[in-house]
């Protein structure tokens, strides 16, 4: 390792904090789930090197004890983490001009990774594209040990953990206010909450996501538009 | 269990997850420059992301039964206040996760 990756170390762990609690807990509870259906700890720590993305791994589980066909598997994934494909978009010019890391970042891009990134302000002096990696690496680092860690020991765990997984709603919640600061972009948080509101009671839980952010999605492109028609 | 199967389960779903991460890259990603509509989704997006992705947290709440979301809403309230007042974001986490967990341990 290079001298002054330390710095990058550190600035980067302190930042990822909150994502740790949340992955090591939520980790641990799917290789404890895993375990349970007969998978060891290698295979925890091996889905969650290849495949990190957290609520697809919980879904993994039920296929994997189901034996569901690949087929099936596949339609999942697309449902279920068929939103990650809005998230690259904001980071398409910022990730061309990173290197080597490009490829991993790009695979690394988690509901919380995408997060942390769109509110991170690198320091001066900092480079921007070693932040971005320590960022995404140590997170998926807290997955994959939360993950082995559960599938080996979670069954001796005796600590009340119920409601930990809030971690992730309430870093998500000071986000949107800290987005809320600018603005500009008011007019684009409405949008998200009104629209995962409308779509959450149309199409319930299990299936709002995606509609929701297309719908999203659209409605900013309408107000983009009106808003160059109506510029004096 | 199969284990070859297993391991083409685990295969399908880490390359149906990169490729839906990849997906915006490998169409705007390339020398050409990105189209402004795309830049401009990529300005706006986020903070709609967001908002979208606390729904999506809140989701499972069922409001007419149980504790009615009420641990959810002091929670989130919570966070909302101490963010707004200290800007930590390690305070409102580890505070706002703290009160939810006692609130439903304890409480509900």
């Amino acid at each position: 390792m290079k001298k002054g990756n330390y710095n990058y170390i550190g600035y980067s762990f302190h930042k990822t904090i909150p994502v740790m609690l949340g992955y090591l807990f939520l980790g641990m509870a799917f290789g404890l789930m895993l375990q349970n259906v007969g998978y060891n700890f290698v295979w925890a720590f091996f889905a969650s090197v290849v495949i990190y993305a957290g609520s697809m791994e919980f879904m993994l589980v039920t296929l994997l004890s189901g034996g569901a066909s690949l087929i099936h598997s596949a339609i999942m994934t697309f449902f279920i983490n068929g939103r990650h494909i809005f998230y690259g978009l904001s980071f398409i010019e910022k990730y061309k001009k990173m290197g080597k890391a490009y490829p991993y970042l790009v695979f690394a891009l988690t509901d919380e990774t995408y997060s942390l990134l769109c509110a991170e302000h690198v320091p001066e002096g900092m480079e921007e594209k070693k932040v971005f990696f320590w960022v995404s690496f140590l997170d998926q680092c807290y997955w994959v040990t939360g993950s082995t860690l559960g599938a080996l020991v979670g069954q001796y765990l005796t600590f009340d953990s119920t409601g930990i997984d809030f971690c992730m709603t309430a870093l998500f919640v000071a986000i949107v206010v800290e987005q809320w600061q600018e603005k500009e972009t008011h007019i684009s948080t409405i949008i998200g909450a009104v629209s995962g509101i409308v779509f959450l009671l149309i199409f319930g839980a299990d299936s709002f996501i995606l509609p929701a952010l297309l719908c999203a999605v659209i409605a900013l492109l309408v107000k983009g538009k009106a808003d160059a028609v109506f510029k004096i | 269990m199969d284990i070859v199967h297993s391991l083409l389960i685990i295969a399908v779903v880490s390359i149906c997850t990169i490729f839906l991460r990849a997906v915006p890259f490998l169409i705007f990603g390339g020398k050409r420059e990105v189209p402004k509509t795309v830049s401009y989704l990529g300005r706006t997006l986020p903070p709609a992301i967001m908002a979208v992705l606390v729904v999506y947290c809140l989701k499972d709440i069922s409001l007419l039964e149980g504790n009615h979301g009420i641990p959810e809403l002091i929670s989130v309230l919570l966070v909302v206040i101490l963010h707004s007042w200290k800007k930590n974001i390690l305070l409102s986490i580890g505070l706002g996760t703290a009160c939810y967990m006692a609130l439903i341990q304890l409480v509900f």
